[in-house]
């Protein structure tokens, strides 16, 4: 009996030290993360015109990134900005007028490094207990060597500023915001496609921005 | 309850003295699925198990300790999410994952054995270790705390043969922990459980 308690609880032991798993992330999406924030004095129904360049500002850790989004990509996100705005009934104007909303976007991009740690990296984690187990003392060997990747991680921010009322207020009042978030595909094209998606998904969760 | 944990370690250092005092221990490892009662999660886990010892007193009376932990893993799809003035939203799919392990003693009412099945119900209480996390592109939220664990019970064991000190356990039961997490909106982790494992009792 206290033979087969002792195996039973090395057993039982072995059973609790791989009893957490782990998530199967399979499913996840890439689809960027959105989320907007709007101030709630702003009265979206009092604003008539709105201006956007057709250009983004780029952020960026890597130095051989420019500064600036131009070209294609930044004329079609910035087309679906547009798209949106007039379908809530707001009008673009082209600079020198003076619009009443002034709309901008920012693209953030930064590279980060990062390590797969292989099966068994918690042996040895302060909290671990370890011990011995029925068939010795050996410490424990995985034959798998650490990885190392890099992921890009991307910001999209679209800010929408209260010209009309600057004046009044003394200050430009950031009256909308906008921000999709999440790892950047390698390929230009997917990356602006996912932001589409956000911008629109931007709108849809904002029905209070209306003329 | 002192009392209680001296009783339990003599029983689990001394063989000899167990035998001498013609009592029983029974240390039994089950397989543990459990149904969550909650809005966090809402899949079963089948990702869950137990491990525990018991000590009779008597043929009617026994208590123990045991270890249990289930894990609960869902898909949410694309979402909006809002804050209680609708300033802020956001949307995303995400992965929920929720781990728990109640740490109890536990307490046993046997009701009278007959020659293939031993049942029983039970209490009980003690502390449950939580996380729950949140995997949402490539970010995570991610929470962990504790609190205090009810898990009442009924089950039987189950005689292989009768002098066997082998035993199939069976059990079902409820377990109602007062873990919170006020980013995810937990105010309480409940879940209905069943459990079906082996047994060894001298």
């Amino acid at each position: 009996m206290k033979n087969r308690a002792l195996l039973f609880i090395v057993l039982a032991a072995g059973a609790l030290f791989s009893c957490k798993s782990s998530p199967d992330l399979d499913k996840l999406s890439s689809a960027f993360i959105v989320s907007t924030n709007r101030a709630s004095t702003a009265n979206f129904s009092s604003y008539a015109t709105f201006h956007i360049p057709d250009t983004i500002s780029f952020v960026s850790n890597d130095k051989d990134d420019d500064t600036l989004i131009v070209g294609a990509p930044a004329q079609t996100i910035v087309a679906e900005i547009k798209k949106n705005m007039t379908a809530r009934g707001y009008t673009f104007v082209q600079r020198p007028a003076i619009p009443d909303l002034a709309l901008r976007a920012v693209a953030i991009k930064q590279v980060n490094t990062g390590v797969v740690y292989p099966p068994g990296w918690w042996w040895g984690y302060p909290g671990y207990p370890g011990g011995c187990w029925y068939w010795g003392c050996y410490p424990p060997y995985y034959p798998i060597y650490p990885t190392v990747y890099q992921y890009t991680v991307g910001d999209f921010i679209l800010e929408t500023f209260d010209v009309k009322n600057a004046e009044t207020n003394n200050n430009l009042q950031a009256v909308w915001l906008a921000q999709l978030s999440g790892v950047l595909s390698s390929t230009s094209a997917t990356n602006v496609q996912r932001t589409v998606d956000g911008i629109n998904q931007a709108f849809i969760q904002s029905p209070y921005l209306k003329k | 309850m002192k009392k209680l944990m001296i009783i339990l370690a003599i029983f689990f250092t001394s063989g000899t003295v167990m035998a001498q005092r013609n009592t029983a221990n029974l240390f039994g490892v089950s397989w543990e699925v459990a149904f969550p009662n909650g809005d966090f999660v809402s899949k079963p886990s089948y990702l869950g198990g137990r491990v525990e010892y018991r000590h009779f007193f008597s043929d009617k009376i026994a208590a123990g300790l045991s270890l249990a932990w289930n894990n609960y893993d869902e898909y949410v799809d694309h979402k909006t999410y809002e804050n209680a003035d609708q300033t802020q939203a956001i949307t995303t799919d995400m992965e929920r994952f929720v781990f728990s392990m109640p740490i109890t003693a536990d307490f046993y009412y046997n009701f009278k054995a007959g020659n293939r099945f031993s049942p029983y119900i039970g209490l009980g209480l003690g502390a449950q270790y939580s996380s729950q996390e949140a995997y949402y592109n490539i970010y995570v939220s991610d929470e962990d705390n504790w609190g205090f664990v009810a898990r009442p019970q009924i089950g039987t064991l189950i005689n292989l043969q009768p002098t066997s000190p082998t035993k199939l356990i069976f059990a079902a039961g409820y377990n109602y922990a007062t873990n919170k997490n006020e980013s995810f909106r937990i105010d309480n982790q409940q879940n209905f459980w069943i459990s079906i494992g082996i047994g060894w009792k001298n």
